[in-house]
Order: structure tokens, then C-alpha cells, then sequence
């Protein structure tokens, strides 16, 4: 009994400073780049760092959200923050809308219907994973200037699903494989089509997992940076990582700014991965265990 | 179920998009690595065969970058298996807190590569950063260690950063596979009278090897590809290139595509390997399922 006690305590101890290494590792970063962020350009120049800013200000968030939030003197930055952040959104409810059909009907015609080459389909799909974006980019790049598709949401979209299809179409095939399907069986003999049973049995139980594909295609279309850097060259299209990438390279004295534009890029999807972590969680897991 | 024309409706649109965007694209960039694309004369494409291969083999600048290339994938490998097990052990256990911490494991994921790399930029900045500035603080160091210069150094860095995005995919990973042993091991275990670590040597250990090995490829073809933590955090033209950074620079900037193909190729058949690993252990693990 007391040697069990003792166990328990030192796993105790060994738990929390885990979870103080945990929370450092984790949200430190984050944290400090806030700090940065908040802190006035004079007492960017102190050096070593204070681990808390002495004066704080929140000029470099008005400067980036002004005429979103505050009236105020449209700037640069402001404008180009402003374009990159609809842009992204855009993208991501566009992969959402387009994505998610492509990937259930496939799904289902992967694990419930038969039909010639489905083992190469599906090993195919499995291979698209080893293949670098370099080795197919520079013929999409000259495809799609041939058919006017840079500079385009519905040919950034194609690459974004093509990227994502086969995380999502396994989430949904291990999915689908793991019901019962007697019940199609019997609605296949009262004279049902796979059409309708996919939309009216399958996808009334297949809410959550589909949902668990869209969160992680949204995170995903959110954080892509080299695909629109080479296909969304002018700001029509040009989402929000790639004009913060342009905020490291132009404004290099100006730190706070830099470090706010990068915090406020990431709040939709990590708000969206906090709010819905069990999902993305489960989606995740099974994504990448079960092929 | 019978064979049914109709079946190609279900599975067309992901055929489109994959045939069309990934494996004809690659094998065209098979066909640039062959010849010599000058882009100034389209017309003039000449057949030079593996030339373009041995040219790349015998520059020492490739070295340069397979060896960073190695370098970064190994360190983001120790780092996110370690970690990636020590937090899911961290979510495991039942603690009134375990909502919380699990709701900030997947931050990291969840960030743009681009603003990861900025904020571990400002971790490390030799004037400003978190880090020189603790260690100033604990008198370990006098002098700020310049993070950024000297090839090691940079790449300890960038690899850090890399390893922070890659651990919560491994420890949602792990976390499901400790979730899925039956509970009775553990039980006859302690009957027995094994301690915690015997426990974690003999039961869990062994059982999580297939995530092992999911662990390891996923993020292995991850840190190879890595692009967007490099531009934030060093710039792409540094002398600290990796095997991608080089194919676009080779690509895009010096518009040698014929070579950057050819290296994509040669990155793609690296890849490979390491996708038919994790192939394997994926169906394996599905076959203890089905059993």
C-alpha cells in the first residue's frame, strides 16, 4: 500500500511537469510571438528580450484590421490582409462544396459497388502520396495557362482536391466499411438504386465523418502556401499565407507587425480546430490508420 | 452485386481530377527530365536521355542539400516520435484537464507553415528571441548565440519548427492506439505484479508498434517536403538548401526545368520507399482488425 502511494506520487510529479513541458513546447511560441506583436517598435531594439513587454500597444493589430473593425484610413497592409483573408475563405468553402461530393461518391463506389479497375483506383490513390508537389506542378502550371486556369479559384480548387482526396475518401470508405449493410440489402431488394441508397441510407449516418473531412479540407485549404504562390501569382486569388509570406520579406524592420499578421492568419482554423477537436481528431486518426 | 456501367458515374469525377492532375502531370515531368526544355524555344526540345540525372548526381550542391534534407527528416523523426508518445501518455491519463490539454495538442497542426515559421524565427532571433533570452537570464550564456548563421545551426532550427507541426498528428495517432488495448492486459498484468515501466515495455510498447510505423513514414514524406517553415524562417535562397528548396530554385528562378524535373523524379523515387513501408504496415494493421 505505501509503495503504491509513492508510485502515484512520483507519477504525479512526472504528469505535471510533462504538462508544463507540454504547455511551454506548445503554446510558448505562440505566446511569445504575441508578446512580440504587442510590443511598441522602440523596445523591439532591447536586447536580451524583457520576458514581458515593459509598454504594450495595439497599434499593430489597428494598423492591419483598419476599415474592418475601427473606421479608419484604409493602409496598405490593411488592404492586402483584407484580400489575402477573403481569398482564403473563398478557397476553403470552395474545396468544401466541390470536395466533399467528389470524395463521397467515390467512397461509396470504392467499398459498396464493383466494377473493372477498382484495386488499381484505389492503389492509385494510395501512391498520389509519395508524389512531390514539384513533380506535377510545372505541366499544371503550363496546362493551366493554356486554358486560362492561373490566377483561379476553380483551378486552385482542382489542386487542393486533388491534394486532399485521399485522406478524405479513406475517412469515409473505413467509415462506410465499418456498417452494417444488411439494411442496403434489403433496400436494394425493394428495388432501390445505389443513388438512392447512398442519399437516403448512407449519408443520414455519415454526417459526422463527412463533417470530420470538410473541417480537416478547411484547415488544409487554409494553410497552403506553394500551390498558390506558383498558381495565384496577382491578388485576385492570392490567399492569406502567401501575402503573410510577403509581410517577411518586405517588412523586415517591422516585427510587430509581422508577428501580428501571422496570429491573426491563423485564428479561423485554429478557433475551428479547438471548437471541434473531437471530430478532427477521430477524422485524423482514421485517415491515416486504416488505409 | 452485379457489375454495373453505372458504377464509372460514381468514381469519374475523382478519376478526372486524380488522372489529371497527379499522374498525368507526373508522367509529363518523366518526358522534361529526358529532354532539354528551353522555354525561350519550345520548339527546340532535344532527347538527352538520363543527362540531365547524372549532371544532377555529380553536383556537389545536391549533396549539400540530400545531406540537409537527411538531416532535417532525422531530427523532426526523434523528436516527434518522442514527443508525439510522451503527450499522448500526457492525454491518456484521465485528469480533469485532459479535455483542455487535448484541445491545444492540435494547435500546431492547425497553423500555416508560414506563420510557424515566423514564430519560431522569433524564438530563436539572436536579439530578440525567447530562447537567448532565457539562457542570458540564467546566466548560462553571455554572448547571444547567432541561431541563424552556420549550417547546423539553421538547421537544428528549421527542424525544431518542423518537428513542433508534425508532433500532433503522431500523438493523436498514438493516443488512438493506446486507447484501442484491451484494458484486461494491463489488469492480469498488475496481478502479476509488473511495475508501470514493465507495463510500458512489455504490453504498450509492443502494441503500438504498427502506429510506429505510420508514425515514422507519415511524417519521414512530410519533413522531406518541407518548404513553407524554410521561406519563413530562413528565406529560400540561403545557402541552407534542401532538396526541395533547390528544385525551386532551379525551377522557378534559374527556369531550368528540365533539371528540376529530373530531382523531383529522384526525390519522388526516395518517397516511394518509404510510401511502400507505410503501405504495407497500413494493410497490416488492417488485417489484425479483420482477424
Amino acid at each position: 500500500m505505501m509503495n503504491r502511494k509513492r508510485g502515484n506520487k512520483w507519477g504525479m510529479l512526472g504528469y505535471t511537469l510533462m504538462v508544463l513541458f507540454f504547455l511551454f513546447w506548445t503554446i510558448g511560441p505562440i505566446v511569445w510571438s504575441f508578446m512580440i506583436s504587442i510590443t511598441p517598435k522602440t523596445d523591439t531594439m532591447i536586447s536580451p528580450a524583457p520576458l514581458f513587454p515593459a509598454h504594450s500597444t495595439w497599434k499593430n493589430y489597428q494598423q492591419l484590421l483598419a476599415g474592418v473593425l475601427t473606421p479608419g484610413k484604409v493602409n496598405q497592409e490593411a488592404r492586402m490582409f483584407k484580400i489575402g483573408m477573403t481569398n482564403s475563405l473563398v478557397s476553403c468553402l470552395l474545396v468544401i462544396v466541390v470536395g466533399s461530393p467528389v470524395c463521397l461518391l467515390a467512397a461509396y463506389a470504392l467499398s459498396r459497388l464493383r466494377f473493372r479497375g477498382k484495386k488499381m483506383i484505389h492503389a492509385l490513390l494510395l501512391a498520389t502520396l509519395v508524389i512531390p508537389l514539384f513533380s506535377v506542378i510545372v505541366p499544371i502550371y503550363k496546362i493551366y495557362s493554356d486554358l486560362g486556369l492561373i490566377n483561379n479559384y476553380f483551378g486552385l480548387m482542382l489542386v487542393y482536391i486533388s491534394a486532399f482526396m485521399p485522406l478524405t475518401v479513406w475517412l469515409l470508405c473505413s467509415h462506410f466499411e465499418s456498417l452494417p449493410i444488411d439494411l442496403e440489402e434489403a433496400a436494394k431488394l425493394d428495388g432501390c438504386r445505389p443513388m438512392q441508397i447512398l442519399l437516403h441510407i448512407l449519408l443520414p449516418i455519415s454526417y459526422p465523418v463527412l463533417f470530420a473531412g470538410a473541417l480537416i479540407m478547411f484547415i488544409s485549404t487554409w494553410n497552403q502556401f506553394l500551390i498558390p504562390l506558383i498558381l495565384s501569382p496577382t491578388n485576385s486569388t492570392k490567399p492569406i499565407a502567401v501575402i503573410i509570406s510577403e509581410f517577411v520579406t518586405k517588412n523586415t524592420v517591422n516585427y510587430g507587425l509581422m508577428n501580428a499578421g501571422g496570429l491573426l492568419a491563423v485564428i479561423p482554423p485554429v478557433i475551428i480546430a479547438i471548437i471541434f477537436r473531437r471530430f478532427l481528431i477521430s477524422g485524423l486518426t482514421a485517415g491515416a490508420i486504416k488505409g | 452485386m452485379r457489375k454495373n456501367k453505372s458504377s464509372y458515374f460514381y468514381i469519374l469525377p475523382l478519376a478526372l481530377i486524380m488522372f489529371g492532375l497527379i499522374y498525368i502531370p507526373v508522367i509529363i515531368t518523366l518526358v522534361y527530365s529526358v529532354v532539354n526544355l528551353n522555354l525561350l524555344k519550345p520548339a527546340a526540345l532535344t532527347f538527352v536521355g538520363l543527362k540531365n540525372y547524372i549532371r544532377l548526381l555529380k553536383d556537389p550542391d545536391i549533396w549539400t542539400a540530400a545531406v540537409n534534407s537527411t538531416t532535417i527528416t532525422v531530427i523532426v523523426l526523434i523528436l516527434t516520435v518522442l514527443l508525439g508518445l510522451a503527450f499522448a501518455l500526457m492525454l491518456f491519463k484521465n485528469t480533469r484537464i485532459k479535455g483542455i490539454l487535448t484541445g491545444l495538442v492540435i494547435i500546431p497542426w492547425a497553423m500555416p507553415g508560414i506563420v510557424n515559421g515566423i514564430i519560431w524565427r522569433w524564438m530563436f532571433h539572436p536579439s530578440f528571441g525567447l530562447i537567448n533570452s532565457i539562457l542570458q537570464k540564467l546566466n548560462m550564456i553571455h554572448v547571444p548565440v547567432q541561431w541563424f548563421s552556420g549550417r547546423w545551426n539553421v538547421l537544428m532550427v528549421v527542424s525544431l519548427s518542423v518537428a513542433w507541426k508534425c508532433i500532433p498528428l503522431a500523438a493523436v495517432i498514438f493516443l488512438a492506439a493506446l486507447q484501442s488495448i484491451p484494458e484486461e492486459l494491463y489488469e492480469s498484468a498488475a496481478i502479476d505484479g509488473s511495475g508501470a515501466f514493465d507495463k510500458l515495455r512489455y504490453i504498450t510498447l509492443p502494441m503500438l508498434r504498427p502506429s510506429f510505423v505510420i508514425v515514422l513514414t507519415t511524417t519521414a514524406i512530410t519533413a522531406i517536403n518541407v518548404v513553407d517553415e524554410i521561406v519563413s524562417l530562413v528565406g529560400m535562397a540561403s545557402a541552407n538548401n534542401t532538396l526541395m528548396t533547390e528544385i525551386y530554385l532551379r525551377t522557378f528562378k534559374y527556369m531550368r526545368f528540365s533539371e528540376g524535373s529530373a530531382l523531383s523524379w529522384l526525390v519522388m523515387i526516395v518517397c516511394t520507399v518509404i510510401g511502400v513501408i507505410y503501405i504495407r504496415n497500413v494493410n497490416k494493421k488492417a488485417g489484425v482488425y479483420d482477424e
